[in-house]
């Protein structure tokens, strides 16, 4: 009888834990953006989405700057041309949110490179939308943006992801960049269930 | 005694489903560099913190949404190129900027209104080493130093959707004009130039159309490539954008 009982109360509590990992897990990985009022039913934005470009798929605006590339061929370097920028195309959804971006580097060298995103105009304009330093001595390491809020217009604009290494050399390398943006949710009928307030 | 086994074996069955639950709440979410394998340097890991404010999930201060706050100094190369604004110069609604769906007689929507890939000249790449290159416009654009040969760059659509209009953006101070095209490859040597652009004129900043193509993405048999050719060397001719125009069905 009271390993009957025991039984039964362990399988209670097991579900029970079941239940609770499983609500946590849709909450963490499907989380949308929530109103600042707590209503989540207005909440806009889908969770994160990311676009996650490695460091050696850069290259260099000017052909003065020659590069390598190390970390398994995933970090790249200037090898001569230090203050020259890096580039590659940002292509995001329509009407997307930038929130942040992350670096990710290998730095043992005294100063910082910098990382952002610009938009250009087609016409000479531009705007850094976004940007984060390196930071340390101590290798392979990652740091974070501040937060942006940036809305995608790719109409007006055309997105970049830049780099600048501020020193020759694989003392200080690009490993890789990563935005993390959110898409509009037009109508809340996309939120889980659990989420509504029903 | 029969029933005490079941349910002792159901019991552990749940624990166990349990604790798997939990393993996969609490396992990292996507980490960082990764990018191991290096002979010369070995990788350490750098796990972005869980509670990052880029991850899902973050518990901490709320951010307070701002206009941008650009670092101005960043993309700045030193050149004080006049830029244009576009509103003002062409004030009306352009051909690749109707942004209503195409719909049949009886009101069916059969292509969506525009979508837009727009690349910045200095993200586009000669094909071949000889030419050298530099940028200017603040970094968004590209010319030809030595060889002005021709710079590409990936192009990347919705299979199926519908390639409406390339427009080219560009600095023209030049008695030449640059040309700027998509070509479709098929991997095996062939190729097909599926829609073109020259630029125009000796005024500097300015933007071209090219014709209508209405060309059906295939994804599967072939590879999308911008193309542009300055034409001549230096900083009269540069390329500053690339804009394709698409309908998704």
């Amino acid at each position: 009888m009271n390993i009957r009982h025991t039984c039964k109360l362990g399988m209670m509590i097991a579900l029970f834990l079941a239940l609770m990992s499983l609500s946590q897990s849709v909450t963490t990985a499907q989380a949308p953006a929530v109103a600042l009022n707590g209503d989540v039913t207005a909440a806009a934005w889908s969770g994160f989405l990311y676009k996650f470009v490695a460091g050696s798929t850069l290259r260099p605006r000017a052909s003065a700057t020659t590069w390598a590339s190390s970390g398994g061929g995933g970090c790249i370097y200037a090898v001569a041309g230090a203050s020259e920028v890096f580039n590659v195309p940002l292509d995001l959804p329509q009407g997307s949110r930038i929130d942040y971006l992350r670096l990710y580097f290998y730095d043992t060298s005294a100063s910082d490179s910098t990382a952002w995103v610009t938009i250009y105009d087609g016409a000479g304009g531009y705007v850094d939308v976004i940007g984060v330093n390196s930071s340390g001595t101590a290798g392979y390491g990652t740091t974070q943006s501040a937060y942006m809020g940036h809305i995608v217009n790719n109409s007006s604009n055309a997105y970049v992801l830049n780099w600048r290494p501020n020193v020759t050399g694989s003392t200080m390398m690009l490993c890789g960049l990563r935005v993390a943006y959110r898409l509009s949710l037009p109508y809340s009928v996309y939120l889980p269930l659990t989420l509504k307030n029903y | 005694m029969k029933g005490t086994r079941f349910l002792t074996m159901m019991a552990l069955l749940a624990v166990l489903f349990g604790a798997a639950g939990l393993t996969a709440v609490a396992e990292p979410l996507p980490q960082g560099s990764g990018d191991g394998g290096a002979a010369d340097l070995a990788p350490v890991a750098t796990p972005v913190p869980e509670n990052a404010p880029d991850m899902d999930g973050y518990v901490g201060p709320l951010f307070q949404e701002t206009g941008d706050t650009g670092d101005a100094s960043s993309s700045a190369d030193g050149q004080s190129d006049a830029s244009l604004d576009w509103e003002q110069a062409f004030p009306e609604l352009q051909l690749d900027e109707e942004t209503a769906p195409i719909t049949t007689a009886d009101g069916e929507i059969t292509w969506s209104g525009f979508y837009y890939v727009f690349v910045a000249g200095s993200t586009l790449q000669p094909r071949a080493s000889t030419t050298t290159w530099a940028s200017s416009g603040g970094g968004g654009c590209i010319y030809a130093v030595a060889d002005a040969g021709m710079f590409n760059v990936p192009l990347d659509l919705p299979q199926g959707s519908r390639i409406d209009y390339l427009r080219l953006y560009f600095y023209d101070t030049s008695a030449s004009d640059s040309r700027a095209w998509v070509t479709i490859y098929d991997g095996a040597g062939g190729y097909v130039d599926v829609i073109g652009v020259n630029s125009s004129g000796t005024a500097g900043y300015g933007t071209t159309l090219s014709d209508y193509m209405g060309h059906i993405v295939n994804n599967s048999s072939n590879a999308y490539v911008l193309n542009w050719r300055p034409n001549v060397t230096g900083s009269t001719m540069m390329l500053c954008g690339l804009r394709v125009a698409y309908r998704l069905p």
